[in-house]
């Protein structure tokens, strides 16, 4: 299946739609189909998402009666997305024609529920809802599946903390008791959706990058955390003391701009300079503490792979220390 | 509320027959089920959150630890979802794929047996338990000799094989499959037509295969309705198209035909693993990668790639950026999840002890139902 992907050119919208595998189910559905698309060899079709239902139900008839999965994908931080912040996938199968397809709908948080189309949906339904939050309009049940009744937050969106939250108790003492669990006698509706809370993060997740030289002086260092590693801070930009601040540039033009600067500003320069955090500390801060002593291992750059770890030894070495 | 003679009942989660951390909140009329509604997430661990959060290869042990008795069909399925995504898919040496199918089957036998063990002892039959794991730890034993490890293999990498087949292993899978048919005919001749099996299990939890389909449940129990459907034989990947294999349906979709497709399917998976013994022979030892970058960043994109593991269809969705080594959403289309939704309708109407046959005939894996 892949091999025929990767050797006939990309086909357009149009083209797609009129693929015989899906052309009786898209001209039922009209205006519905707002796009299609094709990526190693998988169909793709977008639905607006308030007729979702009837498309599902025309494709059902047209020999799709097999709904294999339904997922959500939360958008928000997809580089360059605009859309709506959910998508919702709905991979179907053809004992027919022996192929699949994907319908797929873009919203901002409710879907009308396709499980008077199919019984299966019921649960994917729920999942969906338990991670991602997202509400079937009309499932006869949607309550959570995974996580427990009275949980606040929903894991898979992108801006709940990869770390957890603890059940909530240290972030919302007032709606969770110490020690964990929901509140007794919670039935889950009187609590904050995690999302929407707007102050800072006590314990967990993400800190803002700008705060961590003042936690680090305050001797609060924060425990590395590798799975920031893939994220760029606001503060990565060239200033004038340091002018390779500039996760675009190349190492050696970072350490040409560095190589009259101390060994701080050699480390500094070494680094991947995105002030991901992944180490404990931003790019400055890792630097004056492997200059000072303060941390012996030159290893901790995550984004910067082998190369920032070996100049970091190289210059460590250089430098005598 | 309830009538006189109902009553409700916790079946679980801490019970040796719900195979894991299954509860099953029960409405009885005496000894009949009414209304069963399974309650799971016990064993949640965020597996697709933490998918998210590293790059693609790490991924691998995480797959084993989803279904655990499975972990070499969660591997295939995930490599081969990745090099989907990445197009690499035709650039597997044939060595590697045969490996793979090798390495499958003998988790497909070893699943099989598992569940067989539990099943005949949920229901009350002790010996095939210890016949089983007979069988099953010489399974064990080849996994243990190829990679090291006995449960979470972690034993294939995106765009191949990590290590090639040690010294004297297929001789030792050679020695195994031969008698491995003769250890499936003991099994039969203690249940196939034991009185009290049949009755535990012929007419117990059926499902037509339409009511299947519209429930979305695949593997064994899909093929216990008569439908012949496999995705070995439907979608065919890795070298299965090259492989002589037959698909076993039931006729009923009760349990004992669910049972007797599981039978005749290990059977099965010992034929293809013996064409596969001369097949990976006349390979070139050694070439088991495909020349790929070490550094996994796939273009950006979304694919579903599902496999035929021993529970049924699993299916991986990744959606990629194209600018991370990370997927930027991985989810996971667990079998065992989407047929255990229809236990409150093969188990409507039958008595409680059936209840413990349904769980053991489904074959869930709480792993892999919970992620």
């Amino acid at each position: 299946m892949a091999e025929t992907a990767t050797a006939s050119p990309a086909r357009t919208a149009d083209e797609i739609k009129r693929d015989p595998l899906v052309a009786a189910a898209v001209a039922r559905s009209g205006e519905a189909i707002t796009g299609a698309k094709e990526f190693a060899g998988e169909i793709t079709l977008n639905v607006a998402a308030d007729r979702i239902r009837e498309v599902a139900a025309a494709f059902k008839e047209d020999g799709f009666s097999y709904l294999v999965d339904l997922t959500g994908v939360d958008y928000s931080k997809y580089p360059g997305w605009t859309g709506a912040r959910y998508g919702v996938a709905y991979m179907l199968y053809s004992f027919r024609k022996n192929a699949r397809i994907r319908l797929k709908v873009f919203s901002d948080g409710v879907v009308p529920s396709v499980t008077s189309v199919w019984k299966t949906a019921n649960w994917h339904e729920r999942e969906t809802f338990d991670m991602m939050g997202i509400r079937f309009d009309g499932h006869p049940n949607l309550e959570r599946i995974l996580m427990w009744e009275g949980f606040n937050g929903h894991p898979l969106r992108k801006d709940f903390p990869v770390r957890g939250i603890d059940t909530g108790a240290r972030i919302y003492p007032e709606v969770f008791p110490e020690g964990g669990g929901p509140k007794a006698g919670s039935t889950g509706k009187d609590v904050k959706d995690v999302n929407m809370y707007k102050g800072e993060w006590k314990h967990y997740g993400t800190w803002p990058a700008a705060s961590i030289s003042a936690r680090a002086k305050a001797g609060t260092q924060q425990p590395p955390a590798p799975e920031l590693a893939s994220q760029v801070a606001e503060t990565a930009k060239p200033t004038e003391e340091a002018p390779w601040h500039d996760p675009e540039m190349p190492m050696p033009q970072r350490l040409d701009l560095a190589k009259t600067g101390s060994l701080k500003d050699k480390l500094f320069a070494a680094m991947a300079q995105t002030d991901c955090t992944a180490c404990g500390w931003d790019c400055e801060g890792y630097a004056a503490a492997l200059a000072t002593g303060e941390s012996k291992d030159p290893t901790l750059c995550v984004p910067g792979e082998a190369e920032t770890e070996m100049k970091l030894k190289e210059l460590l070495a250089a430098a005598g220390t | 509320m309830f009538d006189v003679h109902e009553m409700e009942v916790n079946f679980g989660p801490q019970h040796p027959s719900t195979h894991g951390v299954l509860r099953v909140l029960l409405k009885l009329d005496g000894e009949r089920i009414i209304d069963a509604k399974p309650i799971i997430g016990y064993l949640h661990r965020g597996t697709e959150k933490l998918f998210e959060n590293m790059p693609y290869p790490q991924c691998i042990p995480h797959t084993d630890r989803m279904d655990y008795v499975a972990a070499a069909t969660n591997n295939l399925g995930f490599v081969e979802t990745v090099e989907k995504l990445m197009g690499i898919t035709g650039q597997i040496p044939k060595r590697a794929q045969i490996m793979r199918v090798m390495l499958s089957e003998l988790q497909r036998i070893s699943s099989h047996l598992l569940w067989l063990a539990t099943h005949a002892i949920d229901i009350g039959a002790m010996t095939p338990f210890f016949y089983c794991f007979r069988e099953r730890e010489q399974v064990l034993d080849l996994f243990e000799t190829y990679c090291g490890a006995r449960l979470t293999l972690n034993c294939m990498r995106i765009g191949g094989m990590p290590d090639d087949l040690p010294p004297g292993w297929l001789d030792d899978l050679e020695a195994f499959t031969g008698k491995f048919e003769a250890a499936v005919d003991e099994y039969e001749s203690l249940l196939t037509n034991n009185r009290i099996w049949k009755r535990r299990t012929v007419g117990v939890g059926v499902i037509s295969p339409e009511e299947a389909i519209e429930w979305g449940i695949t593997g064994p129990p899909l093929r216990g309705t008569g439908l012949e459907w496999d995705l070995r034989r439907a979608q065919p990947y890795e070298c299965y198209s090259d492989l002589k294999f037959e698909i076993p349906v039931g006729k009923n979709g009760d349990t004992y035909d669910r049972y007797l497709v599981r039978m005749a399917e290990m059977r099965q998976s010992n034929r293809i693993l013996r064409q596969c013994i001369p097949m990976v022979k006349a390979t070139p030892a050694g070439d088991i990668k495909a020349k790929i970058s070490r550094v996994i960043r796939p273009p950006e994109g979304e694919v579903y790639h599902s496999i035929e593991s021993p529970k049924g269809e699993l299916g991986y969705y990744i959606v990629s950026d194209g600018k991370t080594q990370n997927a930027y959403r991985l989810r996971v289309r667990p079998p065992s999840f989407v047929n255990l939704q229809a236990l409150p309708v093969m188990a409507k109407g039958h008595l409680v002890s059936d209840l413990v046959a349904l769980i053991g005939t489904i074959d869930i894996v709480l792993g892999e139902v919970d992620r």
